[in-house]
């Protein structure tokens, strides 16, 4: 009985701020805030590459995961190979033959869900950018604490407790996965548990990110 | 490979405006562009913007032998990182010459002028001693950007504070923030560079801009110097020069560096004024306990930013029925505009928004608005 109370009460994400174009000089940028971590990340493409990593057929897309500070390191080409995957899965990169689009994503702060704050901000600086793609995507981050219970979008010390972590990206048009990455162990039920109750807070994401876009198109159009 | 060109249009019409007096953003000759100073929520790092201009800077420390030519004295070690972030004229993980530039200068700022007292940083001699390492990164590169990193790097580095080291015997204890105050950095003086375009040879403009930088160290078409260079200053608050730097042509007037160094110094004073205070406001709010993290960065009042305060959801037996119900009246009042644009499919599975072909059409002017319009003699 007390868990079902608990399922049923109010959950609530992390405050969102973002601004897009932040940086003058890409072609499209963003920087997104959720609770305490902060990411920026900056788009420059479609343009010319070096004729060895040209593909004919599909444009060739370079991730770049810049930390804070020190010597870059493995967890940051994990990031980015997350990163890469994700978003070739929603570039339109068959109608830019020959081309290279290069992502850059700079971290600013780190208090828990780096990656999905990443992921976020890499859709948003897209929408500014204006490259074609074949949906928008948001990623939500979820924690599995020590009574197994799912706690969305938990904080630094969850984080810490949590028996598991478990990351999803979803596409905007049919709410399917595009990614999935976990960490510890937890059980079949407890995961496909936890990929419903992401599903259903992505569609707040994608909220924001129409209310930004529809924010400045009024404007343009 | 992926280089900027500058147009010959582009570079005679700057020559010419420059020479006229003015400036392509309509600064005075002796002006800057606007200084912001950001902090981040860990001790050490802070976004500088001049302008346009943005550069990240994070200091962080270990304990690492020393040098055996200097066997009291810590270690400062500067980085800057040039990503395709900047401009899409960088190639990602590259050494260029800018990059190797920007970090002999910054040593020669930093380093050489020992404006950090290494001693302090010493922990037992021979054997432990600090090691500061100071990452720039820079995001936007909309010139000047050796001004911009210098400030950057002095901000991190007075904002810097490392761990308290106590020592008893043979055993040393590397104290965390929350049992130990921190001990900030030891600072002699505050030395910073400062940029000065000059163009043919006679006039001096300070903090120039991109295309500006650009366009004086250019040479002309047959391959002739214009007698314009970049001439870099560091200097520190009391007015005392740390380093001098030209690229470019050679000045033959020696006017021309006087005036240099007599503007950069009242500039330098007042930069290190701001910086003291940004630092000084920023620990009073942090002895107050207030949460300073790099997401005040995103102002509200900006047409492409959003803040939600409160996103929140209910997952199981959402009613929907319950809110928006007298959203949606309301929303029936309004007649929706007949939009401009059409949703079109172009490659399988996507649309595409394209505008009506249809959409512009001719205004007839009724015949009574043009009687109202005759001029009468």
């Amino acid at each position: 009985m007390g868990s079902e109370e608990i399922k049923l009460k109010d959950f609530k994400l992390k405050p969102m701020k973002c601004e897009l174009n932040f940086l003058s000089k890409s072609d499209g940028s963003a920087i997104l805030s959720q609770g305490a971590t902060v990411a920026l990340a900056s788009v420059n493409g479609p343009l010319d590459v070096k004729i060895s990593s040209q593909s004919i057929e599909k444009t060739t897309l370079e991730v770049l995961f810049s930390s804070k500070g020190g010597k870059p390191s493995v967890k940051d080409r994990y990031k980015e190979n997350v990163i890469r995957q994700t978003c070739e899965e929603a570039i339109l990169s068959s109608l830019y033959p020959r081309t290279g689009i290069t992502i850059t994503v700079q971290e600013l702060e780190d208090y828990g869900g780096l990656l999905s704050t990443c992921v976020n901000c890499v859709c948003l600086a897209l929408l500014n950018s204006g490259v074609a793609m074949r949906h928008v995507f948001a990623a939500v981050l979820c924690a599995v604490d020590g009574r197994g219970d799912i706690v969305l979008e938990p904080a630094v010390e969850q984080l810490e407790e949590a028996r598991a972590v478990m990351n999803f990206v979803f596409d905007e048009r049919d709410k399917s996965l595009v990614t999935g990455f976990t960490e510890g162990s937890f059980s079949e039920d407890t995961y496909k548990e936890a990929i419903e109750r992401c599903r259903s807070a992505s569609d707040l994401i994608f909220a924001f990110y129409r209310d930004i876009v529809s924010k400045y198109s009024n404007v343009i159009g | 490979m992926r280089e900027n060109f500058l147009s010959n249009c582009e570079k005679s019409f700057l020559q010419r405006i420059v020479s006229e007096g003015h400036r392509l953003d309509g600064r005075n000759y002796d002006e800057s562009r606007k200084l912001d100073i950001a902090f981040g929520s860990e001790y050490g790092s802070c976004m500088v913007s001049l302008g346009e201009t943005k550069v990240l800077a994070q200091v962080s420390c270990e304990v690492v032998q020393p040098k055996l030519t200097r066997p009291n004295e810590g270690v400062l070690y500067i980085n800057v990182e040039l990503s395709p972030m900047a401009g899409p004229q960088f190639e990602a993980n590259r050494q260029t010459d800018l990059t190797v530039y920007l970090n002999r200068l910054l040593e020669k700022c930093y380093k050489d002028s020992k404006c950090i007292d290494l001693e302090t940083l010493c922990i037992v001699a021979e054997e432990k001693v600090w090691s500061l390492r100071v990452d720039l990164k820079v995001l936007n590169h909309a010139g000047n950007l050796i001004e911009c990193a210098s400030i950057a790097a002095l901000c991190s580095l007075a904002h810097f504070k490392r761990p308290d080291v106590t020592r008893n015997g043979d055993t040393i204890t590397i104290h965390t923030m929350a049992e130990k105050d921190p001990i900030p950095t030891v600072l002699y003086h505050y030395p910073i560079c400062l940029t000065f375009a000059i163009f043919s040879n006679d006039i001096m403009i300070s903090d120039p801009s991109f295309i500006e930088e650009s366009v004086c160290t250019s040479s002309t078409e047959e391959g002739i110097n214009t007698g314009g260079g970049l001439l870099v200053i560091g200097m520190n608050q009391y007015k005392e020069l740390c380093l001098l730097d030209l690229t470019g042509a050679a000045i033959y007037n020696s006017n021309l560096v006087h005036k240099a160094i007599t503007s950069a110094a009242t500039r330098c004073k007042e930069i290190v004024d701001m910086v003291k205070k940004c630092i000084v406001s920023d620990d009073t709010l942090r002895q107050k306990r207030v949460k300073i993290n790099f997401s005040d960065l995103i102002t509200s009042e900006h047409i492409l930013s959003l803040s939600r305060k409160d996103v929140s959801i209910r997952l199981k037996q959402y009613n929907v029925d319950e809110l928006p119900a007298k959203e949606e009246d309301m929303e029936e009042d309004i007649e929706p505009e007949p939009s401009k644009y059409d949703v079109v499919s172009s490659v399988p599975q996507t649309a595409e928004v394209i505008s009506k072909k249809s959409g512009s059409s001719w205004v007839e002017i009724s015949s009574e608005s043009e009687e109202d319009c005759t001029i009468v003699d």
